[in-house]
Order: C-alpha cells, then sequence, then structure tokens
C-alpha cells in the first residue's frame, strides 16, 4: 500500500511537468526522421538541393553558428567586431525595400560527413 | 490509504489540466507529426515567399510546437527563429537565394544533455516540420533594424549573446540561462541599442521589456524542477516571467522596432 502511495505521488509529480515536457522531442538533426524527410520531399516532386549558408568573410572562422556546435566568443572584440559589421551594413544602400527573389527549390541539410569505423583491408 | 493517493492523484490532476504553465519549444529540428515533409517544405517555401515579396531580409518568426489549446493563457506560439535572406551555395555548385533559419536549440539528451543548447542554422523545412498548427507569426523589423540585425548575426557578437545553460521558463533579465525566445530577445536588443554588452543589455530591458508572465501552481513550482531540468526556476523571482512572441511583438511595436507583425497560415 506504501508503494502505492508513493507511486501514486510520483506519477503526481511527473504529471506536473507533463505540460513543459510534451513541448519538446528530441534532437533529429541528421538521423533517419531527416533522411526520411528528404526521400519524402523527392517523392512529392519538389525539387530540392543540398546547400550552405554563403558566409560573409567576417564571420569566417568565428563557428557562431554551425549545426550541432556551441560557440561562444566573448569579450569587448566580439562587440568591436559587431560595430563595424553594423556599419558596413547600414552603408549598404537600398536594403529591405524592394521584393527580393527566392529560388523554387527546397534548401535541405545534408547529413554529416560519414562517420564509419575505418577498418582496412588486410594485405 | 488507497483512498488518499487517489485524491492526491486528483487533486494535483487538475492543475495539469487546466494550468499548462510552461511555453517553451527550442527543440532541434523537432517533427511534430502534423505535417508530412512535403506539406512542411511547401509551408516553409510559401512564407519565405510571402517574406521575399515584402522585401524582408530579416524575419522573427514564431511556431507552435504545442496545440493552441494547450498552451498558457495570452500565448499562442512557442520556439522563435530569425529568418535571414541569403545567398546559398548549392552543393551543384550553383548561387541560390532563400532564407536560412537562426535558432536556439536544446540538447536531445543523449549526445547533449536537455539543458544544454546550442546555436543552429537550418532551413524552413525543419522550422516548420516542428509546427502543430496551420500558422505561423512573423514579425518583420524596420530595414534599420533588418540592417542591424543582419549586421549581429553575422559578428561574433551572436555567438557571445549565447548562454549555453538553457531553461524553459527562462527570465529575460537574468543571465544564467537562456531559451530560445530570450536568445533571441538579447540579440534584438542588441541590436536595438548597438551593445553587445550583456550587463547593459538586461539593464535596459529591464527598463523597457514587458515580459509575459506564466501563471505557474505551486506545485508545478516547487516540483518541476525536479521533474524535467530544463523548468530551472532560479533566475525567477515573484511571479514567472520570460519571452514570448507576444511580449518581444510589444516591444518592438512599442519601440518602433517592427514595421509588421502578421500571422501567415498555411496555404
Amino acid at each position: 500500500m506504501r508503494f502505492l502511495t508513493y507511486a501514486a505521488f510520483c506519477a503526481a509529480l511527473a504529471a506536473t511537468a507533463t505540460p513543459a515536457a510534451a513541448a519538446d522531442s528530441v534532437y533529429s538533426g541528421a538521423s533517419e526522421e531527416s533522411a526520411e524527410a528528404v526521400a519524402a520531399i523527392a517523392e512529392a516532386g519538389i525539387k530540392t538541393v543540398a546547400g550552405v549558408v554563403t558566409v560573409p568573410l567576417a564571420v569566417a572562422g568565428a563557428g557562431s553558428v554551425l549545426a550541432g556546435g556551441s560557440a561562444q566568443v566573448l569579450g569587448e572584440s566580439a562587440s568591436a567586431v559587431g560595430e563595424e559589421v553594423f556599419d558596413a551594413a547600414a552603408e549598404s544602400g537600398e536594403f529591405a525595400t524592394s521584393p527580393l527573389s527566392v529560388t523554387d527549390e527546397v534548401i535541405l541539410k545534408p547529413q554529416p560527413a560519414p562517420q564509419v569505423p575505418y577498418d582496412a583491408q588486410p594485405k | 490509504m488507497r483512498a488518499i493517493a487517489l485524491a492526491g492523484l486528483l487533486a494535483l490532476a487538475p492543475l495539469t489540466i487546466s494550468e499548462p504553465a510552461y511555453a517553451q519549444d527550442s527543440s532541434a529540428a523537432a517533427v511534430s507529426g502534423r505535417f508530412t515533409a512535403p506539406e512542411a517544405a511547401a509551408f516553409g517555401k510559401a512564407l519565405e515567399k510571402d517574406l521575399a515579396a515584402r522585401g524582408a531580409r530579416v524575419a522573427l518568426v514564431w511556431r507552435s510546437g504545442r496545440p493552441r489549446k494547450a498552451m498558457p493563457a495570452g500565448l499562442a506560439y512557442t520556439h522563435g527563429a530569425l529568418w535571414i535572406y541569403r545567398e546559398v551555395a548549392a552543393a551543384d555548385g550553383r548561387g541560390l537565394k532563400g532564407y536560412a533559419v537562426y535558432n536556439l536549440y536544446h540538447g536531445d539528451g543523449k549526445a547533449r544533455p536537455r539543458t544544454v543548447s546550442s546555436l543552429v542554422q537550418d532551413w524552413p523545412t525543419d522550422f516548420m516540420l516542428g509546427s502543430v498548427e496551420d500558422d505561423v507569426a512573423v514579425i518583420v523589423p524596420t530595414p534599420e533594424m533588418q540592417r542591424r540585425l543582419l549586421g549581429l548575426v553575422d559578428s561574433p557578437t551572436y555567438a557571445a549573446l549565447h548562454v549555453p545553460s538553457y531553461s524553459l521558463i527562462d527570465s529575460p533579465f537574468d543571465r544564467r540561462h537562456q531559451n530560445c525566445n530570450t536568445f533571441m530577445l538579447d540579440v534584438i536588443a542588441a541590436a536595438a541599442w548597438e551593445t553587445g554588452e550583456p550587463a547593459q543589455i538586461a539593464l535596459n530591458l529591464k527598463a523597457w521589456f514587458r515580459p509575459s508572465v506564466i501563471k505557474a501552481g505551486p506545485l508545478q513550482r516547487l516540483f518541476g524542477p525536479m521533474i524535467d531540468a530544463r523548468l530551472a526556476t532560479d533566475d525567477q523571482s515573484g511571479p514567472i516571467v520570460t519571452a514570448s512572441y507576444e511580449s518581444i511583438a510589444a516591444f518592438m511595436r512599442d519601440n518602433r522596432l517592427s514595421s509588421e507583425t502578421y500571422s501567415f497560415r498555411r496555404p
């Protein structure tokens, strides 16, 4: 009976957090789900293409937005670089005022480089 | 004793049904099941074309990773990200134009703890796969704010603003934790005030940003962090406050940082 009480209490506690937990699912970035999605889109006749954002030179090497990575660049230098980029962007003339063109193809992320254990054929 | 246990369950159950307190969804490449992949791709492309027609080089977009009926009162969306018009190098060498999506996602609990987030760039289809509703919310910043946001995202300041410790109910005024919405608010604030200094941003937000207040019962506050580590409340004093689409939209509108705010329905 004590076990039943404990179980009921735990269930109730778990339930209190359920609303939040229900909001999230696990990372599936380069997994089977991703592969299935790519296959389904292709089968539907939608044109797809693997692509990567062309990174401005100012960002190259900062590693700020790489999938799966977490980068931190701290200190005043980061702010200084940011302000320079602000200024560069501000001088770019016409901006965000006229229609833009977008490819009809659906851009998707490729899976990461293969990671197969290397076992060379013995000679 | 059985009656007591049952009574306990019955007493607590309504809290979960009538008061779903938390409204976050920083799920990496979440797949809700609401849309097939082709539907998500079409939804994403439709929004891309809508943004392009408006000339938006930077937009803030929110999806709902939870059914609307399960959302806390006054909140309709969970996960927000920056959509940025980009030159894209295709694998076949062509140069394409489209929107890339810049997210903060928490870990999957396997490769990375769910209490740790990272900055991830993916694409509109990935974003839409996590939606459980037929609409997303869009804020188009003013051209000047777009210029600043673009400059910021392309600078090391963007990553410097990131706090890896993840909380579903992060306070926007405290940098112990962060989630997708509070990170986006920090990015907006950094662009608006042209500063990358976290302390200055927090000070400014405290003065000018009115957060969303999340209703949480005492049991949810007390036991939530024990059940789900993402429900950290050590950065909260008083009512639970956080950033949401609604509070960020109001902040940007009130401070003349946005041109348009609208809901975009799946065609």
